[in-house]
Order: structure tokens, then sequence, then C-alpha cells
């Protein structure tokens, strides 16, 4: 990619060819065979998707003890529906959209007085002390921005995904996704910084 | 990252919990289960349901026991008046396969009788 803030040759390329998600062909047969009410599909399902659709939640909730219980109402709604999937060409925003509206429903509904719970965000890819140390202090820093931003930084960073997907999935326009993610990741460097 | 100075360069997302694949296939299950239920098995699980079997089964008992002939009878029914005319106040009929100039001996008595 190319630089923070700007569309993406990446992007520009998705936008024109409008091209799916990667893995979703796999994607698509898993919720074929839900639709048609295989069990087994949802196990690989979860296997496939749990991950991205907890961290959606938790990046935007800050509540792990949230992100859990969207991570449950998705599957429970697939489960309770399986011929709505037949026609989804896109399983995979499909589904984070779903997490997403489901975390924003819940962060409405939680009572202002209420804590969220001290969520680790982010956990080193190796056993390195230092990197543990770093861990916790983006934790830290990610903790004080808006859950919108937080997000979108997942969805860009970690998962590699286009700002016109992440707007598809968060619901806000191409433009919108990248402005949160210019903004967060600004917050972020200079939180991180002003810690050292 | 999209420059050199990667904040959460060597981090990942933290996982979901080891347990709450369980939970959630589990909820799932129960949920696909409950989808694939037939009625009567809805009813047996659910006291809502239940309750609202019942009732519509009482109501329906009682306007069968109540009789719905009796309430539409009720609306329709009444003193029928059916007019019936006499053999004298009979309106004579044109007799339309013959002209006017054929007719008029026939009606004379009567045209004569309204001008009187």
């Amino acid at each position: 990619m190319v630089a923070v803030g700007l569309l993406s040759i990446r992007d520009i390329a998705f936008a024109a060819t409008g091209n799916e998600c990667p893995g979703d062909a796999e994607l698509v047969a898993v919720l074929a065979r839900a639709a048609e009410g295989d069990g087994d599909a949802l196990g690989a399902m979860y296997d496939a998707l749990a991950d991205e659709i907890f961290a959606v939640a938790l990046w935007r909730t800050g509540s792990r003890a949230d992100a859990a219980d969207v991570v449950q109402d998705v599957f429970v709604r697939v489960a309770s529906r399986p011929s709505s999937l037949a026609g989804i060409r896109h399983p995979r925003r499909y589904l984070l959209a779903m997490a997403h509206a489901g975390a924003v429903d819940r962060q409405r509904s939680r009572r202002p007085e209420v804590d969220v719970d001290d969520a680790p965000f982010l956990e080193a890819a190796s056993l390195d002390a230092g990197r543990t140390i770093d861990a916790e202090r983006a934790t830290r820093a990610l903790a004080n921005l808006p859950g919108a931003q937080r997000v979108t930084i997942y969805l860009h960073h970690f998962r590699d995904l286009s700002f016109r997907e992440i707007g598809r999935i968060t619901g806000v326009p191409t433009f919108t996704a990248a402005s949160r993610y210019r903004l967060g990741i600004a917050r972020l460097r200079a939180r991180l910084e002003g810690t050292r | 990252m999209n420059d050199g100075r990667d904040p959460l360069a060597g981090l990942r997302p933290s996982r979901p919990p080891s347990t709450l694949r369980t939970r959630v296939l589990g909820a799932a299950g129960e949920a696909s289960r409950r989808q694939q239920q037939g009625i009567f098995e809805l009813l047996v699980a659910d006291r809502t349901l239940r309750w609202l079997a019942a009732a519509i089964l009482v109501l329906a008992t009682l306007n069968a026991a109540a009789g719905t002939g009796a309430i539409l009878d009720r609306r329709s029914a009444g003193p029928s008046v059916i007019p019936t005319i006499s053999g004298d106040e009979v309106v004579p009929q044109l007799d339309v396969r013959t002209t006017a100039a054929e007719q008029a001996p026939a009606l004379a008595s009567i045209l004569e009788g309204r001008r009187g």
C-alpha cells in the first residue's frame, strides 16, 4: 500500500473490479452447506471466522464479554435461519457486518455507569518480553480511541481489507472509513510516542 | 502497515477464549434444533405457546357451543314481506307481436276507463 490516509492502489483496483474478500470461495461453500442444514458447517464456519468476528466486536465495544456475546449472537442467528444464507455471495463481509452491527447495538444498550472490562486488544506475536510490554502499551493507547476508529484500524491493518470493503462492513462511505483509519492511526502513534 | 513506523509491528489481535467455541456451537446447535422443530414439539417446549393454544381451543369450543348459526339467523331473520298482486291489478302487457293500431281495440276499455 502507498500511504496512510490515502486510498491505496489496491483499494482503487478493488473498487473498479468489485472483487470479493479473499477466501470467500471456500466460505461460500461452507455457507451453502450450512444453508442445507449441515451441522458440521457451523463448526467449519466458526474455525474460519470466529477470530475475526470476535476481534471486530472486541475492537468496537472494548469488552471481551460483549465480544463473546456478539460471536454467539451471530452464530445463533445463522443457525436459526439457515435458508437466508443461500444467496450470500460475500459471506465474510456479511458476517463481519452482522457482527459490527451487533457490537454497535451492544455498545449503545450498555448502561454508561457500567465499566467495560480491561480488554487486551493485542498480544505479542512471539514469546518476547519486549513485545508483551509493547502489546500492553498499544492496548492502553487503543482503549483511548473511539470504537469506530479502532475497528477500522483492525480491519485495515490486521485483515488487509480495503477501505471500500471496510465501509461496507461498518456501514459508512469509503472515504469515511479511510478518514477514520488516518485519524485513528495518527492518534495511536502520538499516544505511543508520548508514553515512550 | 502502510509506512515505515508501524506502531503495531510484532503484535497480533487477541483471540477469543478457547471455551467460546463450545459455548457458541452449543447455542447455535440448539437454535438449529428449535428451527427444525415441528409445531407440536414447539408447543411442548414453550409454555407461552401452550397457553396461547389452550386459549384458542377454549374460544373455539365456546363458539361452537353457542352455535354460530343462531347468530347468523338473528342478523338475517325477520318477517318476510313478499309483495302480492291480485288478479284485478295485473297490468296488461303490450303484445309486442302486433302493432299499436292492432292493439288499440284490446286496450280501448282500459284506456277509456283511465280517462273516465
